[in-house]
């Protein structure tokens, strides 16, 4: 018997040092803000939870059906979400794993790291929502340093080039193939940035209404898909600049964040890619590598798609911004 | 019961001002409310409160209740660290209140997260010390966890050796064996469960539960069995408890 246990023991120690995909879980920043956000705007809070679902719904089909995806992601998950889950969100954020089991096996690494993204989203809302804080530029250096404190799963504030989501071998498929779809999840990351301007309005009346613009713009996007949908993904510098300003290390870590999601789309995407988990676990390195695919400095605010000048009319011409 | 009410009055306390969400509904620890567990530790620096009220258990006309404050905390990856108290109150003829039954101290590991081939494995390892009427007894608990999701559907198999330190054997009187499936339903917090738990060759226990987010603060959780075999030592078994999850950053 002990030298069953001796061998079982031995055994786990060895998956434990083989295995690249540990667990590592942090809990966020405890603070008095915790949440603040959620309980004063509980309609948009619903719906940031409900792109959590959107995304993680949309990986795991991606991934367990990427051949005869396309009808069902296009017309039955997408009218579901926008018909149904959008607007009955739950109240509660949920573990994405207990939605996409099977992608959580291939790529839990850059599950963990999405989820603690997340986080760093929703505290900078509770920190900019809380008139209790007074002040806030000290609150959000404390939260993104705890962010920035875990360097397993933490995007590094180094702009990453539109290259690295436009320019890899694998690109650009997923919103060839899946236009509406691409669409709808651009049109999340539109609210999660556009949302902190709104926010960081010093007048009360100002900053409610300019959340509830930026609400409205949101559903307006989803008229009439794909047409209304945006055209290009959204960056933190066109539809937060105030924000992005203030705390550039924030928005440089969102939209790293936000290209790391279409990349991972791209990979689950692209039937050229076969050995998805490899490919993921390579965005991941490099996305946090100094010196791959680094934004030049004017790269902030803008798309590298030809067609950018002619769609950021459309989405201006859109949203009044 | 004046212990009772102290104990109480203290997790009260230390609940004062708590505003902080947990997730993990989804992460089954031991006796919350079933016995087998899942093999993912707490969140790092999260620090989790639980109460488990009732700890049922009725054979013939004798009743049987366990009231267990506890905490974890986790200052390590992947890692934490537990202390809990058994309260006992036992009726034959009426209610009486025995006082500490059970200190218990534990420490949990998670090696791996599950992948596509490989389940997710952790090993846990704890101190009880029994307080008896005649003698008290320090037992050394070693258990040994997997958890693999096949879909939603997730599996967790538990194999727990619990021996006298001063007289350490390993045999199957010291082996019990878990085996439970949970399935989420995300969008309403919740997590049915059931099990089968072995305790030894003639005795064996088979238990349904939920564990179920009520708010950004609380959990609860409850679960209804039965022992079977020759051995059995209950006819019914009722767990009814709350779970508080803090975030704590020394």
């Amino acid at each position: 018997m002990k030298t069953i246990i001796l061998n079982l023991i031995l055994f786990l120690i060895s998956v434990s040092v083989s295995l690249g995909q540990k667990n590592d879980q942090q809990f966020y920043y405890p603070a008095s803000h915790n949440w603040v956000f959620s309980e004063k705007y509980p309609d948009i809070n619903r719906l940031l939870n409900s792109f959590d679902y959107g995304h993680a719904v949309l990986y795991e089909e991606l991934y367990n059906n990427p051949e005869n995806i396309k009808d069902v992601l296009e017309t039955e998950i997408y009218n579901k979400l926008v018909n149904d889950i959008l607007k009955n969100g739950p109240d509660m954020n949920m573990p994405e794993e207990s939605i996409a089991p099977n992608y959580s096996k291939l790529a839990w690494n850059a599950m963990n790291m999405f989820d603690w993204a997340h986080k760093l989203h929703r505290q900078s809302y509770d920190i900019l929502a809380d008139d209790n804080i007074k002040d806030k530029e000290k609150e959000m250096k404390k939260v993104l340093d705890y962010y920035l404190s875990n360097e397993k799963l933490a995007f590094i504030p180094v702009a990453k080039s539109m290259d690295f989501m436009d320019k890899q071998y694998y690109s650009k498929v997923f919103r060839e193939k899946f236009p509406k779809y691409n669409g709808l999840v651009w049109a999340y990351h539109y609210l999660q940035i556009a949302l902190y301007d709104a926010l960081m309005k010093e007048e009360k009346s100002d900053r409610e209404n300019a959340i509830k613009e930026v609400y409205n713009n949101f559903w307006n996007y989803l008229k009439n898909p794909p047409e209304s949908l945006p055209q290009e993904m959204p960056m933190t510098m066109e539809f937060s600049p105030e924000f992005s300003k203030k705390y550039p290390e924030y928005m440089i870590i969102f939209d790293n964040l936000h290209m790391m999601h279409d990349v991972i789309s791209d990979i689950l995407a692209n039937e050229s890619v076969k050995d998805k988990s490899k490919e993921i676990e390579l965005a991941i390195q490099r996305v946090n590598d100094k010196n791959f695919m680094i934004a030049k400095p004017d790269e902030h605010n803008h798309n590298s798609d030809k067609n950018k000048k002619e769609n950021k009319e459309n989405n201006h011409e859109k949203h009044n911004h | 019961m004046k212990n009772i009410i102290i104990n109480i009055f203290l997790i009260k306390f230390l609940l004062i001002n708590i505003s902080f969400a947990q997730k993990d509904y989804y992460n089954t620890d031991h006796n919350q409310p079933l016995l087998t567990e899942d093999a993912y530790s707490i969140e790092k620096y999260g620090m989790d409160f639980r109460l488990s009220l009732v700890d049922f258990e009725i054979k013939g006309k004798n009743y049987h209740n366990i009231i267990t404050p506890e905490i974890k905390y986790s200052f390590i990856d992947n890692f934490h660290l537990g202390v809990g108290v058994n309260l006992e109150m036992h009726k034959e003829s009426e209610w009486k209140f025995n006082g500490v039954k059970e200190i218990e101290i534990k420490t949990f590991y998670n090696f791996n997260r599950e992948n596509l081939s490989l389940p997710a494995f952790a090993i846990s390892a704890g101190y009880i010390y029994e307080i008896n009427d005649n003698e008290n007894v320090s037992y050394g608990n070693l258990k040994f966890i997997a958890t693999r999701s096949f879909g939603k559907l997730r599996s967790h198999l538990n194999a727990d050796l619990k021996s006298p330190i001063k007289d350490i054997k390993l045999n199957r009187d010291n082996l019990s064996f878990g085996l439970a499936f949970d399935y989420p339903f995300p969008f309403n917090s919740l997590l049915m469960m059931g099990e089968i738990y072995n305790y030894s060759k003639n005795r064996n226990q088979i238990s349904l539960g939920l564990r179920k987010q009520l708010n950004n603060s609380l959990l609860i959780y409850t679960s209804v069995g039965t022992e079977f075999g020759p051995e059995r030592k209950n006819d019914f078994i009722f767990k009814l408890g709350f779970s508080f999850m803090k975030g704590l950053i020394f």
